[in-house]
């Protein structure tokens, strides 16, 4: 056997010893903490101390203009979906032009998932973790501003108004709580009435249907030829999902000043097309939002669903999965009310201070005519002026159905208690489709459950 | 030379990997027993507002942690003895020198390997409305007019889930199983043959009595791992429709995560942990008796 | 002729039940190899006529899937070096030393493995976002780590404790120290006891997925099995990517199983005594 302490003395040893287990301790510590910082979120490295000075001086030609200081990295979190067209153009496109046009500031951005980026924000902002710059689904932005996070633009920049003027009135609108504005647009989008040309004709049907009537027709028509298909697909019960339908038929949410839900979310108008709805699906003619449902924008595609409403995704993904099918289009069917579809889409937001001139930079750069080009080219609808003009972005042909029903289109109420509210609306539905209970008795549940949080 | 005191040699060794589990372990517990008596949100991880017993008090009158418990119950109910009685069927079977043995110990152990997201995947997928399974019952066998909505029924769903726990977990009971028909001599066997046992004769009289201490050891381990169900639950219903399918981990794990309530989800994870540290301590007391 | 009968009908049974058993992973094979489009057709496809690749691509290049394998190799290497390090560590003084809180600190330690793992998930959670840990991998690493000593220490304590102490004496004599023993003898002494302890935690950390999916929410930062469900979104699945990223996950596990079986089965075992 191998002894190679033979001789040693016992001194030696402990200290031997004591050496190779501070060693270990420390080389886990390293070990740990060097994963810890491999591009972690970008929270503390970034945290930039005397950097925004050195950026204004660069720009005020101070002493030091020959060599500026540390180059500020802003923090930009956002849910583009991870290797997707969207964030290919983000990363390899937009932000090395951004880079080029202002040296001196890097863009860090970071991928989410949406459900991840929203619980993101509320711990970071919890504990002042936040990044500079964030993109934020526009019904986030009351609940951020009701916890401070955000800076409110129009107070902070001088040259706001001159920045919104060359953006559309009704997506910029979507970042105002009060008086104030606490982001810029940054795409805006909706949904329209895709049909599947094949499936309508076997039922009998050459032309999509219109209003809400010629709809349920449609359905019946579409159970009748086809038993196995569904003449609707609906991915989920929430705001986004059912809110269309009682908008377009006079019904709604919340009352205009937003105080109540009692005599919208439960008017005869709202009951009369849940219930409408509810009888479709329990005759087996709407279906998509069970577990074990087909998916919905692939059973479309395959002959599944006959009409679904979906958004500009939509497109690309049946022109990456299903070459082989055309998707067409066609404004959501009208009701008494008119073709109202919901109003989606995204904005902007500073959600920290630390370097707040650089960030507006970053803000402006998004939302001006380049930066909203080339995101219209992997299907962002834009909502600059004159990258609607653009000839590339009028070359997009499947843009024009929701450009039209962008006109009626309507925004979620912008209350911050709105993603409680949703839940509420969501468990409701299920309870009117899949447990058959009463439209009138589960909405005026949905009412009081609803007016407690605007109350509360 | 061993010192019972101050032994500075041995506080070397035991400190650093000790602090290391007191750190990550012992003291998340700890805290997770304090937010249980406040009103924590991960909303504001800053404030914690002491509410009393108030959490436990919304626990006890929450209708879901109901049905969240009369679900792993559901769980346990069909797949603890589902796995029993088929890993020992099999373990019995290929106890035995016969030809290919040791191929179908593999294949049985197959799924045992298999990770729980894989496999959840698979099962929601053939478990779809218009999916392999539905096909095969109503197309091809013509056992089932409508296709069966196996993942937005509830009862159905928890069968499906216990089905996938089955599938999982039978392997190893086969594996326990065969180390313990290792010890049963097979002379007994021939004995009883001689006297004229039938098989099930012997499986009564020989098989079983002999491995009895296995089998009680593996059904507690089965229903510590029917209390622990998550990653299937979440994956193939994600607790729906309407909280029907929810077990008491998802449960936990949405109030934290889905509704941010995290004072709420900790008193919950307490009133879960209860019984499944009950169970595992009564088989550690079984372990150290046997011997195992 | 009755006893040919007997045999033959075991047989059966015994073929229909590993069919059983590998169906899933032979049905998850043909749904991958097939195109797309022809995934989500009614009624469904044992075998599509033609085969493509085209899942495999999908998954391996536009989704980033050797990273997310990379991710799982380094977490889970990196945690075994801590939890082999750490638990030998300690199953070391727990076997070889009296010092005072050994019984205390030994009954803690033990008394942890009564504990879900994931009844701590909140705490941990809050503590790792406190410590800027969140969304890191040694977020991960730490706590399977932690999680893994208890059992592990256990095991290989059990193990420790078999190893003669005449050669303790013998080196003690020498004038070797407590690291001599525990580095030079008792270490290299103990490979039969790792491998199963190894086995398990392997197997284990490679398909975690609760506690990965509840820090790590940079798409960077994956790992296996948290890609793998992200593969099924919300509203769209496309089942033919999601079961050739599945494959590729479990292929591994299941060539290692193959070459190691007696080990695999060992570490199996020997995880019993865990929760």
């Amino acid at each position: 056997m191998n002894r190679p302490y033979q001789r040693n003395h016992d001194q030696r040893n402990t200290r031997s010893y004591r050496t190779q287990a501070a060693l270990l301790v420390v080389l886990i510590a390293l070990l740990l903490s060097a994963c810890g910082n491999g591009g972690n979120g970008g929270n503390s490295e970034s945290s930039g101390n005397g950097n925004a000075a050195g950026s204004a001086s660069s720009a005020a030609g101070g002493a030091s203009a020959t060599k500026p200081a540390k180059d500020v990295k802003l923090v930009f979190w956002h849910h583009y979906s991870a290797a997707s067209p969207e964030e290919k153009t983000l990363t390899e496109t937009l932000i090395p032009k951004f880079e080029q046009d202002n040296p001196g500031i890097k863009v860090e951005a970071v991928a989410f998932t949406w459900e991840d980026l929203h619980k993101k924000l509320q711990v970071a902002g919890s504990t002042n973790d936040l990044p500079d710059v964030a993109r934020l689904d526009i019904i986030w932005v009351p609940e951020l501003q009701r916890s401070n996070w955000l800076v409110p633009l129009d107070e902070t920049f001088a040259d706001f108004g001159n920045t919104t003027s060359g953006l559309l009135e009704g997506p910029v609108s979507t970042a105002k709580v009060g008086e104030h504005y606490y982001g810029l647009p940054l795409n805006t989008n909706t949904k329209v009435l895709f049909w599947n040309e094949d499936m309508l004709k076997q039922a009998g049907l050459s032309q999509p249907p219109t209003t809400t009537d010629e709809f349920f027709s449609a359905l019946e028509a579409v159970k009748t030829a086809n038993p196995n298909a569904w003449g609707y697909g609906e991915p989920g019960l929430y705001g986004w999902n059912v809110l269309p339908w009682i908008w377009s038929n006079g019904g709604d949410v919340l009352s205009p000043d937003m105080s109540t839900a009692d005599g919208y979310l439960n008017s005869a108008d709202s009951i009369a097309i849940v219930a409408r709805l509810q009888q479709a699906y329990q005759g087996n003619k709407l279906a998509g939002f069970k577990p074990g449902d087909v998916p919905v924008t692939e059973g479309h595609a395959k002959g599944s669903y006959a009409l679904i409403a979906e958004g500009p995704w939509a497109v690309a993904q049946f022109q990456g999965q299903f070459t082989d099918y055309k998707a067409r289009m066609v404004s959501f069917p009208a009701g008494k009310a008119g073709s109202v579809q919901v109003l989606g889409g995204e904005d902007i937001g500073i959600t920290n201070t630390r370097h707040q001139e650089e960030s507006w930079k970053f803000l402006q750069f998004m939302t001006s005519e380049y930066a909203q080009v080339e995101m219209g080219k992997v299907g962002q609808i834009p909502v600059n002026l004159a990258a609607m003009d653009n000839a590339e972005i009028k070359a997009i042909d499947y843009f024009a159905p929701f450009l039209e029903q962008l006109k009626t289109a309507k925004a979620r109420p912008p209350v911050p208690a709105w993603p409680q509210i949703d839940e509420i609306i969501n468990t409701t539905m299920s309870k009117i489709f899949l447990k058959n209970s009463d439209v009138k008795t589960e909405l005026d549940d949905a009412v009081k459950q609803i007016d407690a949080l605007l109350h509360a | 030379m061993r010192r019972r005191t101050f032994n500075l040699e041995a506080y070397l060794f035991v400190a650093p990997p000790f602090a290391f589990f007191v750190l990550f372990i012992v003291y998340p517990l700890v805290r997770n027993a304090l937010y249980s008596f406040t009103d924590f949100r991960l909303t504001n991880l800053h404030a914690a507002p002491f509410v009393g017993l108030d959490n436990y008090v919304r626990v006890l009158e929450d209708p879901v942690f109901w049905i969240s418990i009369r679900n792993v119950l559901i769980y346990g109910a069909i797949s603890v003895p589902g796995q029993i009685a088929i890993g020992f069927a099999i373990a019995f079977v290929l106890d035995r020198r016969i030809a290919g043995v040791r191929l179908f110990r593999t294949l049985y152990f197959i799924p045992v390997i298999t990770s729980w997201v894989v496999a959840s995947l698979i099962f929601k997928f053939i478990f779809t409305d218009r999916g392999l399974l539905n096909y095969v019952l109503s197309d091809v066998l013509h056992l089932t007019g409508e296709p069966i909505s196996w993942l937005s029924t509830p009862l159905y769903a928890m069968i499906v889930l216990s089905l996938l726990g089955i599938w999982k977990g039978t392997g190893w009971v086969m594996v326990m199983y065969l180390a313990a028909l290792q010890n049963v001599p097979k002379d007994l066997y021939e004995a009883a043959a001689m006297d004229g046992a039938t098989v099930p004769q012997s499986v009564r009289y020989i098989t079983l009595p002999a491995v009895r201490e296995m089998t009680g050891f593996v059904q507690i381990m089965l229903i510590i791992g029917a209390f622990n169900v998550f990653t299937s639950v979440y994956l193939v219903t994600d607790g729906g429709p309407l909280n029907q399918t929810e077990v008491m981990l998802t449960w936990m794990y949405r109030q934290a995560f889905g509704h941010y309530d995290l004072g709420y989800a900790s008193a919950l994870s307490f009133l879960f942990a209860i019984p499944i540290g009950l169970l595992t301590w009564v088989r550690f007391r079984l372990t150290e008796r046997s011997g195992t | 002729m009755r006893r040919i009968a007997i045999h033959t009908a075991m047989y059966v049974l015994l073929a229909v039940g590993a069919l059983i058993s590998l169906y899933p992973l032979l049905f998850m094979l043909s749904t991958s190899l097939q195109p797309m489009t022809v995934v989500f057709e009614y009624p469904p496809k044992l075998f599509a006529g033609a085969l493509t690749w085209d899942n495999f691509e999908a998954a391996w290049a536009s989704r980033d899937f050797s990273l997310y394998l990379v991710n799982s190799l380094f977490v889970t290497a990196a945690s075994l070096f801590i939890i082999a390090l750490l638990s030998s560590l300690l199953a070391f003084a727990y076997s070889r030393f009296e010092f005072a809180g050994k019984r205390a600190s030994f009954a803690v330690l033990l008394g942890s493995l009564v504990i879900p793992g994931l009844t701590l998930v909140i705490p941990q959670f809050v503590m790792m976002h406190q410590l800027g840990l969140d969304d890191t991998f040694a977020g991960l690493i730490t706590v399977y780590a932690a999680g893994a000593i208890p059992f592990t220490t256990f095991l290989l304590k059990g193990f420790f404790d078999s190893i003669s102490r005449e050669i303790d004496e013998s080196i003690a004599i020498d004038g070797g120290s407590s690291w001599t023993m525990y580095w030079r003898m008792v270490l290299p002494l103990s490979k039969p006891a790792f491998v199963p302890a190894i086995i398990f935690n392997v197997l284990s950390i490679w398909e975690e997925f609760p506690w990965a999916l509840t820090i790590i929410s940079d798409p960077a930062k994956r790992t296996l099995p948290i890609a793998l469900a992200n593969f099924q979104g919300q509203y769209t699945t496309q089942w033919g990517v999601v079961f050739a990223g599945s494959l590729i996950a479990v292929v591994p596990i299941i060539a290692v199983f193959l070459l190691l079986q007696r080990f695999f089965v060992q570490g199996i075992m020997a995880g019993a005594v865990k929760g």
